[in-house]
């Protein structure tokens, strides 16, 4: 078992790795930061250019990335603390037509946990990112047990009920779920329980208050119904759908057959014999619907107007803050490769029949 | 092979033969049976159709029917509700008819969704049959490029491409294509992994055709259901990826019209005119929907364990 989980982190690397490139690439391929980076649109050329230089990003892409991704600490430093770097590896010591020896480097990377500056609100971007994460983790998590509970339980009672109109509602319920636009049903919510029924609020994690925390989570409920159902609604749909075929597939089986010969009540066939079988191919869809509730948390977070990583994500995007970019979507990608990584092990865990080979 | 099995009980290598000796004719034709006796995919199916043919003969329908110009604004008649003379669902914020905008928003919408789905699927069986047949470093490599892509969350990728690259209709309709392969890669690829080592293979294998006929012409027509179900499916998820975009405002942008655009435009009027919001987001709710049922009925009819 050790040993399958290992070389399953190890197949990780890669894809981590793979991860990156792409989205160095898209930064990469964006254009010039330089005039993102400096809002001053008076900077003459040479200005732009000894700014391009320092930055590096007339570097050669590979240069860049690895400067990204492993820091340039180790590339041009300071070994008698003048604050002029008197080392270089790799770099140049001195930019071209300048006779002074540049100052070290100090990035030290994404490796080491070093994401860089905001543009924006030039902080370091991880600082952002940790203040948002609390926001987002409690919505997703919410989401995500509710939506998986309800999700299984209308799928076992489904198949129970086969060709009943119980599983065909819920058939319906899941494909309208899965078909309905996301933002459309939350608007439809907010407008009828928000402004015509005016018993939950508009939106927000909680109450404004002269103090720029929130309450904890049992006091503020109401701000989460909504955004919860509509982040569990593609849960619900996903899981009763999978759940029910599982249960049918199990209850066919023979050993189901036997249970019901020897005169045991439906009730534990379902839930004792059939549901716990059902379960074990469920858990490969546990990676699949965390990258899909992250998806989802930007559409959710951005009409509740709840101040999380999803909404930080769209923010970013369209003010151009290329290390936000960056950093939110290794958070992602890092998310769900653990995601996976748990679905895999969790379905070797409980299926014996796997080999571990 | 559903009126044998209830004689004899067929293992399971023998029940593949029979498949394969009988194949084409008997299960597209059973297929296509079941599809007529299903009612409510059938429903779906002349519902898109219907669309489809909306939107194809717009510009046909607004000049010469309803007498419109989709373009035209006129301040004086804002967001008239639905019923309103010579506007059949009323006017938008700018005074435009309704109906001839959403027949052009569908043109755009309904356009993405099919020639994305296309794309998409292009490069699943490309991609999927050449990872499948070969196996060994391809496929590791193509694995490796699933799960890479895979793991970012599609959404994401499609926020920050659009937001940092500002594509152009033609260039998102690429974008959704791309952010999309993955699902049908994968599901080639496990379907021509389970025909490659079937006997019929191996036989055209010794009598010397090349690995790109057996692909094309042996193993492509029996991923024919697997690629209508997708799709099917895969036109419904884009077309609400574009909205979602839209809602975002990085889809495509105004005055070019589609249903997600104008939905998203909609929600400002949202008291003064409701029948706006209402109206794009319930056509692209019928839509999807049509189009999941029709990849579920698609699903059933060829699915050989469905009894008839």
């Amino acid at each position: 078992m050790l040993r399958y989980i290992i070389r399953r982190l190890i197949q990780a690397v890669p894809t981590f790795f793979g991860i990156t490139i792409i989205s160095y690439l898209l930064m990469a391929s964006a254009g010039n930061p330089v005039q993102v980076l400096s809002f001053r649109p008076d900077m003459n050329k040479a200005e732009q250019d000894r700014i391009a230089e320092r930055l590096g990003v007339n570097d050669p892409w590979w240069l860049q990335y690895l400067r990204w991704l492993a820091g340039d600490d180790w590339m041009r430093w300071d070994s008698n603390s003048d604050g002029i770097a008197d080392h270089a590896f790799i770099l140049p010591l001195r930019l071209p037509g300048s006779d002074v020896n540049e100052p070290p480097g100090d990035r030290k990377g994404v490796l080491r946990g070093d994401f860089g500056t905001s543009f924006v609100q030039k902080r370091p971007v991880l600082d952002i990112l940790f203040e948002r994460l609390p926001a987002t983790v409690e919505l997703s998590a919410t989401a995500f047990i509710l939506g998986t509970a309800a999700g299984l339980a209308i799928g076992v009672l489904a198949a129970v009920n086969h060709r009943n109109i119980f599983d065909n509602a819920s058939r319906v319920l899941a494909v309208v779920f899965n078909a309905i636009p996301e933002f459309w049903l939350a608007l439809m919510l907010l407008l009828f329980f928000g402004s015509k029924l005016g018993i939950l609020p508009l939106g927000d994690r909680c109450a404004t208050t002269i103090e720029d925390s929130c309450p904890p989570i049992w006091e503020r409920w109401q701000y989460m119904v909504l955004p919860v159902f509509i982040l569990s609604t593609g849960l619900i749909a996903g899981y009763s759908r999978f759940m029910r075929a599982s249960m049918l597939d199990v209850m066919g089986q023979d050993y189901i057959r036997t249970a019901r010969s020897k005169g045991m009540r439906a009730g534990g066939i379902w839930f004792i014999h059939a549901a716990r079988n059902a379960l074990i191919p469920i858990a490969t869809f546990l990676g699949p619907a965390l990258t899909g509730l992250l998806g989802g948390a930007v559409i959710t977070e951005t009409i509740f107007n709840y101040p999380g990583v999803g909404r930080l994500v769209f923010e970013a995007a369209t003010q151009r803050d290329y290390p936000v970019v960056m950093a939110v979507t290794i958070y992602a990608a890092l998310a769900s490769i653990i995601g996976y990584l748990l679905s895999d092990v969790l379905y070797a865990l409980i299926d014996p029949r796997i080999r571990f080979s | 092979m559903s009126n044998q099995s209830g004689i004899i009980q067929l293992t399971e290598s023998e029940t593949k033969q029979s498949t394969q000796a009988e194949f084409s004719q008997s299960l597209v034709s059973k297929a296509m049976g079941r599809l007529w006796r299903d009612k409510l995919t059938l429903a779906a199916l002349t519902v898109i159709v219907i669309m489809s043919l909306l939107a194809i003969f717009a510009p046909l329908i607004t000049a010469y029917i309803l007498h419109v110009d989709p373009e035209a604004t006129n301040p004086s008649i804002r967001l008239q509700p639905v019923g309103t003379p010579d506007h059949l669902l009323g006017t938008d914020d700018l005074g435009r008819d309704y109906l001839a905008r959403l027949l052009y928003g569908g043109r755009i919408s309904l356009a993405i969704g099919f020639s994305g789905s296309i794309i998409t699927l292009a490069i699943g069986i490309l991609f999927g049959m050449v990872a499948g047949y070969y196996g060994g470093w391809i496929d590791d490599l193509m694995n490796w490029v699933v799960t890479t892509v895979d793991s970012i969350p599609t959404l994401y990728l499609l926020i920050l491409i659009s937001a940092l690259l500002h594509p152009s209709p033609e260039a998102l309709v690429l974008v959704l294509a791309l952010t999309g392969w993955t699902g049908g890669t994968r599901l080639i690829r496990g379907q021509t992994i389970a025909l490659r080592n079937l006997d019929y293979i191996t036989s055209a294998q010794s009598l010397g055709a090349t690995p790109w006929r057996i692909m094309f012409v042996h193993i492509l027509p029996n991923l024919l259901s697997v690629t209508m179900i997708s799709l099917a499916t895969g036109i419904g998820g884009l077309i609400l990826a574009e909205s979602s975009l839209s809602y975002l405002k990085l889809g495509v942008q105004p005055p070019t019209p589609t249903w997600g655009n104008m939905l998203s435009n909609a929600q400002q009027f949202f008291v003064r005119g409701p029948h706006l919001a209402v109206i794009s987001g319930l056509l692209i709710f019928v839509t999807v929907l049509c189009l999941y049922v029709i990849g579920d009925g698609l699903r059933d009819a060829f699915d050989p364990q469905t009894g008839d």
